[in-house]
């Protein structure tokens, strides 16, 4: 009997090994996601309460006002649920695809997750006592509690331990398989983890040697200008680095759930290395409008910026090529007519395909946007709110939705159904009318004028303001879909993870072709990147920083606007 | 002459038509330019 179940065990071990899959691994991972999409769900609830009150359906009351909701809103978007999904996703691929977490790189990756709570937990305690309604961009001079600044220096430090425990584990694997190219998926982790660390460094500086000790009252005034721009040499990273990470699945994972191989291995690494060296140095662009900077400055972020269209390019050639290529394999005909053959009642390929659509504008965007001119267009309009929420929440988020129908039974050692995957499919198209109501609404009300970061007004009446009512109407229809989007997701999220019949599911890594070039081994030097990277990052910065300090107008005090 | 009529049926195999994946990647250059026009007009008139 017992020597039954010890061959049980071991056959079971040796399945999972076969698979890739190590279940205390797993259990780090899907902890991970499981925050993630319960901030999805909190997160989701304060956004329609915005999106009513935006409308002047609802009026919020006194003890949480729209201030309040807005930043608990970005806060559990923007920091929780994309931090904790990225890192429980690549931990999930490095220990796939690397033959398991070393100890200590577990225990890191643990240690950062109870490090981010606690973080997380003293960010929020404040925003709920109405003393720390910043936005999560934290501007100053508007300043928030100290204990909100501390809970992000923590949220800080837990994301710095698990890019060091992904380091580890890479060099180790690299270290025991030299002149092996590191695996596709953890190749993209790594470069994630590379952005994640550096752009990190700026916010780092930024709370814990300029607002800290501002607001403690250790010193009288802060360096606006200094603070704005090592905020956004950061939040700018971040927007790119949830972008890396969404491309990850769409070059590697997409082509495999259509049946198809992967575009060149070259290609892929070439962006990743072009996304790595170019990415932190476009934050600028995001201040363009700010005095302070001069234009020489400007010129030089808005080239770099637009770069980072180079790579974007790029992808979309390579994906669809992967599409046209696959579906005429599979007896696609005619110059569209092969769009057919693509497997549409696979949520696993629609979600990730509609998030690469919504790209596409979300992308033209941003190149506008880039523009000194034409940024002053939509500048600090309901636009730039529509621009981020098709990028984060249609580009990004369908993608994270998309990975999480096979992720999520596969670290639960279980399968998705047909009616989970069909619940899936209903939900992607809600989401998807959502969105482009709610972020088609916000970019032409943005144009009309509307402001962005502002509770509902009419502004005694006035006609133009009037004129904005039936567009905050259609956000507001557009905001109450997403919220049903949302119940439905994070409901197949937990069915997976804990109702699901029990299976092995494929961890989806597509091949290369099989006639495909051998990628050359200088794709691998990572010290070099980061040297780059550090070159460039040091020309954008540098020059700029020097003045900001040098010629600084006196500090500004705290002030609580709210 | 049997070797080299395969040779050039598996290279017209690895040719395979893209034509689809350029009028796709137009599209998105189309989209780029109509976005940046429309923005440079709103920016011109509002001068």
């Amino acid at each position: 009997m017992k020597m039954e179940a010890d061959l049980k065990v071991g056959i079971k071990e040796k399945a999972n090994k076969m698979l890739g899959y190590h279940p205390q691994d797993a259990k780090l991972s899907k902890s991970y996601i499981a925050v993630a999409f319960i901030a999805l769900l909190v997160g989701g609830f304060l956004g329609l309460l915005q999106g009513l009150n935006r409308a002047g359906l609802l009026e919020l009351p006194t003890w949480f006002n729209y201030y309040q909701v807005l930043t608990a809103h970005g806060l559990l978007l923007i920091l929780v649920l994309t931090a904790f999904f990225t890192i429980g996703y690549f931990y999930a691929t490095l220990s796939h695809n690397l033959g398991g977490l070393l100890p200590k790189v577990r225990k890191l990756a643990w240690v950062g997750f109870f490090v981010k709570l606690v973080g997380f937990v003293l960010a929020v305690i404040p925003i709920l006592m109405n003393e720390a309604s910043v936005m999560y961009t934290f501007y100053p001079p508007m300043a928030a509690h100290p204990v909100f600044y501390i809970g992000l220096a923590l949220i800080v430090v837990g994301v710095w331990l698990c890019c060091i425990g992904a380091f580890i584990q890479v060099a180790n694997w690299r270290k025991n398989h030299k002149g092996q190219h590191v695996p596709i998926l953890s190749y993209f982790a790594t470069g994630v983890f590379v952005l994640l660390f550096f752009a990190l460094m700026f916010v780092a500086v930024e709370v814990l040697f300029m607002i800290l000790p501002w607001v403690f009252g250790w010193v009288d005034g802060i360096n606006v200008m200094v603070a704005r721009t090592l905020f956004w040499a950061f939040g700018h990273t971040l927007v790119n680095i949830w972008y890396l990470t969404a491309v990850s699945a769409w070059y590697v994972v997409v082509p495999k759930v259509i049946g198809g191989k992967r575009w060149s291995d070259l290609l892929t690494r070439v962006v990743i290395i072009a996304l790595v060296i170019m990415n932190i140095t476009g934050g600028f662009h995001h201040q363009i409008i700010d005095p302070a900077i001069n234009e020489i400055v400007k010129f030089m972020h808005v080239f770099m910026s637009l770069a980072i269209g180079f790579p974007s390019l790029m992808t979309a050639f390579a994906l669809f090529a992967v599409f046209e290529r696959t579906a005429r394999r599979k007896g696609g005909k005619g110059l569209i007519g092969w769009w057919k053959k693509m497997p549409w009642g696979d949520v696993r390929f629609l979600a990730p395909f509609i998030a690469m659509v919504a790209f596409i504008p979300a992308g033209a965007g941003g190149i506008a946007q880039t523009t000194n001119q034409l940024d002053q267009v939509v500048h600090n309009t309901m636009w730039i709110v529509g621009h981020f929420h098709l990028t984060l929440g249609m580009s990004v988020v369908m993608t994270f939705f998309g990975i999480s129908y096979w992720l999520v039974p596969f670290i639960s050692n279980r399968v998705l159904t047909p009616q989970i995957n069909k619940l899936g499919v209903i939900q992607t198209w809600i989401w998807t009318v959502g969105m482009i109501c709610m972020s088609g609404s916000m970019h032409y009300v943005g144009l009309l004028g509307s402001p962005r970061r502002t509770s509902y007004s009419t502004y005694g009446d006035h006609a133009t303001a009037l004129g904005w009512d039936p567009y905050l109407t259609l956000l507001a229809v557009g905001g109450t879909l997403l919220i049903i989007g949302v119940i439905l997701q994070v409901y197949a999220v937990f069915n997976m993870m804990f109702f699901a019949p029990k299976g092995e599911t494929e961890f989806p890594i597509a091949e290369e072709e099989e006639n495909a070039t051998k990628t050359p081994y200088w794709t691998e030097r990572w010290g070099l990147w980061i040297v780059l990277m550090i070159i460039v990052v040091a020309m954008a910065y540098v020059i700029p920083l020097t003045d900001m300090i040098v010629n600084a107008p006196p500090g500004s005090p705290p002030f609580k606007t709210w | 002459m049997a070797a080299s009529k395969v040779t050039h049926k598996s290279n017209k195999q690895q040719e395979e038509p893209l034509k689809g994946t350029w009028i796709s990647v137009t599209v998105v250059g189309v989209v780029i330019v109509a976005t940046y026009i429309v923005l440079y007009g709103l920016y011109m008139t509002r001068l």
